[in-house]
């Protein structure tokens, strides 16, 4: 992933596998330190891990961010606090802002074409290129439509252990340029909780469910390792330490390292379930739920609301006291800890 | 290899040659149950030889077994790892090698090929004709396909393409990527050096692999047919077919989920869906 961009103020952290947008007030290190985890390959989590280390747990610390990393064909966004983030793909232009959500909104979206983000309104062009590091910069572009550009000269190129890679500046096609706009603001948005409340929510899900009626309610406080464990309705328990896919002869996806999924096959009669389902995963310290994009779909059950049938591959967050009906008679009850 | 109680029985086939532009086969392999790996040593002056060898030696500690966890067989990996370091040197030191290959596993009573991956050696599984490269290589050349700055056909030809990221040895401490795949009958896993897919694209692999129903046959043609075509590599290949699995499910896994119809409550459960039913009873 190579980005173009315009010298500014909010440092972008840049990795072959996605950027991140920071808040501008985040120290160098810690932008650094970002780098090296999302280059790392640990994902969305390793962004969230290093926010709450450095602002504490507490969630109302956490600044804004907006997180856009490759996966396969798709792209997989987080956005948090006052930002709007608008990205062109092939199914058409969406929006994603984190406003209004507690922790932050995530969302898989296929089929990318361009991505840009405009820091400041009056923002020079976006002319200087990055593959690799961290950039202060008021606008940002990354476009899809480089891949079909050839990868210019490769002499020099002698780093045959390197992680690191290369290459001459590609530079994006001439084509429409598609208005995103992403404002980054210092100040979060007067919805943001502090963990106390959020245990407080926590302890009383149901009433707090109720208020948001059929919008899942994203809060999950700290208790690390696990924050809670899974009943299935045909006896599994499965402590949420590592992440949990159940279906009906579920499939891990590529792992680094023994941190393998836990699988969970369901019997299904009528093959009602697909054969990976449902993943379950922690993310800092919140489990969030994603229907892998099934046939038949997931509902999640939370008392006080309306069934709510998840978005295909868009992560939820789930709190103890959801159950997720799978169909065919299967579902799965998010519990706490004993 | 039939052995009963094992999650998966499987036959294979297995070949190899050096090519024709390599004085030495580089390439090792290990094709025993529960265990089919291939690992392509680099480093010249036959110290990938050795490399490869030393990884493979290492793992096959582990046949004879039923299944393996991923925490033995990482810790089998930790050990090879720990061996080509320690290479002396004049005897490998220096040098590396990738391995890939498929496992047996036995994930709550069912099933399951545990793949893994280091480098860019391939797994890939051929299942009811469908071929699907399971391993994702950690080459530069991947890395730019997957970051959308390469497409396919110009990776093809990209004088990156033998630059690898990961290996065992070699420098690399990179991790292994796993990935567990429910296992079913009639599967056929393929396990080869980049000496093969170099010479052959996928489609010229697959159609070897369903016209040789006999794994032998096909591993010895897959080799053949890459030596025919230029053999700049070492070629390694190695041919799994599933004969029995392990499921616990009553259900046939041989079809995908069916959409909800409104007749659904009228079938009972040990009924196929209705449409799939019909031609069987």
């Amino acid at each position: 992933m190579s980005l173009h961009y315009a010298p500014g103020e909010t440092p972008v952290v840049v990795t072959p596998l996605g950027f991140v947008v920071l808040d501008a007030a985040t120290p160098a290190s810690l932008a650094s330190r970002i780098r090296g985890l999302v280059a790392d390959g640990r994902g969305l989590g390793g962004v969230i891990e290093a926010l709450t280390e450095a602002h504490g747990v507490s969630l109302a610390a956490i600044p804004p961010f907006a997180v856009a990393l490759v996966e396969g064909d798709s792209v997989r966004f987080a956005v948090r606090g006052d930002i709007t983030l608008a990205v062109e793909a092939h199914d058409g232009a969406v929006e994603m802002s984190g406003s209004g959500v507690t922790t932050w909104n995530e969302r898989m979206i296929p089929g990318v074409t361009r991505i840009s983000v405009a820091a400041s309104p009056s923002a020079r062009p976006a002319e200087l290129v990055v593959f690799d590091g961290v950039v202060l910069a008021s606008v940002i572009e990354w476009d899809a439509a480089s891949r079909a550009v050839s990868t210019a000269d490769s002499a020099g190129f002698d780093e045959l252990w390197g992680e690191t890679i290369v290459r001459a500046p590609a530079h994006p096609a001439a084509e429409d340029t598609v208005e995103v706009s992403v404002e980054i603001a210092g100040d979060h948005d007067g919805q943001t909780i502090s963990l106390a409340q959020a245990r407080a929510m926590r302890a009383a899900p149901h009433d707090d469910a109720a208020e948001h009626d059929s919008t899942p309610t994203p809060l999950a406080p700290p208790r690390p390792p696990a924050p809670g464990r899974i009943r299935v309705s045909s006896g599994q328990v499965v402590v949420l330490d590592r992440t949990v896919v159940i279906g009906r002869r579920p499939r891990s996806t590529r792992v680094t390292g023994t941190d393998l999924p836990h699988l969970v096959a369901v019997d299904s009669p009528q093959q009602d379930i697909s054969r990976s389902h449902v993943e379950l995963r922690v993310e800092g310290d919140s489990i969030v739920a994603t229907d892998l994009r099934t046939t038949n779909g997931t509902t999640l059950l939370r008392q006080g609301a309306e069934p709510l049938r998840l978005h295909p591959g868009e992560a939820t967050i789930v709190v103890p006291g959801d159950v997720l009906d799978l169909g065919d008679g299967i579902t799965v009850a998010v519990e706490h800890l004993p | 290899m039939n052995r009963t109680g094992a999650t998966v029985v499987a036959v294979h086939g297995a070949a190899t040659d050096a090519g024709l532009r390599r004085a030495v086969n580089e390439d090792s392999f290990l094709a025993a149950a529960p265990l089919y790996l291939v690992a392509d040593g680099m480093g010249g002056h036959q110290a990938g030889e050795i490399a490869s060898a030393a990884v493979i030696d290492e793992f096959a500690g582990l046949t004879g077994r039923m299944s393996l966890t991923v925490d033995e067989v990482h810790a089998a990996f930790l050990r090879a790892r720990h061996r080509v370091e320690a290479l002396p040197p004049g005897a490998g030191a220096g040098a590396g090698t990738t391995l890939t290959g498929v496992v047996v596993a036995d994930i709550e009573g069912e099933g399951y090929w545990l793949a893994l991956n280091l480098g860019d050696s391939r797994t890939y599984r051929l299942s009811r004709g469908v071929l699907e490269q399971v391993s994702v290589d950690h080459s530069v050349v991947q890395e730019l396909i997957d970051s959308g700055s390469l497409d396919a056909v110009s990776a093809a030809q990209d004088p990156r393409r033998n630059v690898i990221t990961r290996a065992i040895g070699a420098g690399s401490d990179g991790e292994p990527d796993y990935w567990l795949i429910p296992a079913e009958r009639g599967d056929r896993m393929l396990v080869c050096s980049d000496g093969l897919p170099g010479e052959l694209d996928a489609d010229g692999i697959r159609e070897i692999l369903i016209a040789e129903a006999d794994p032998q046959r096909a591993a010895t043609r897959l080799v053949d047919e890459a030596v025919r075509r230029g053999g700049r590599d070492n070629i390694t290949a190695l041919v799994v077919d599933a004969l029995t699995v392990r499921s616990r499910s009553t259900v046939s896994d041989d079809h995908d989920t069916t959409p909800p119809s409104p007749d659904a409550d009228e079938i009972d459960g040990d009924t196929r869906p209705r449409a799939l039913a019909a031609g069987g009873s």
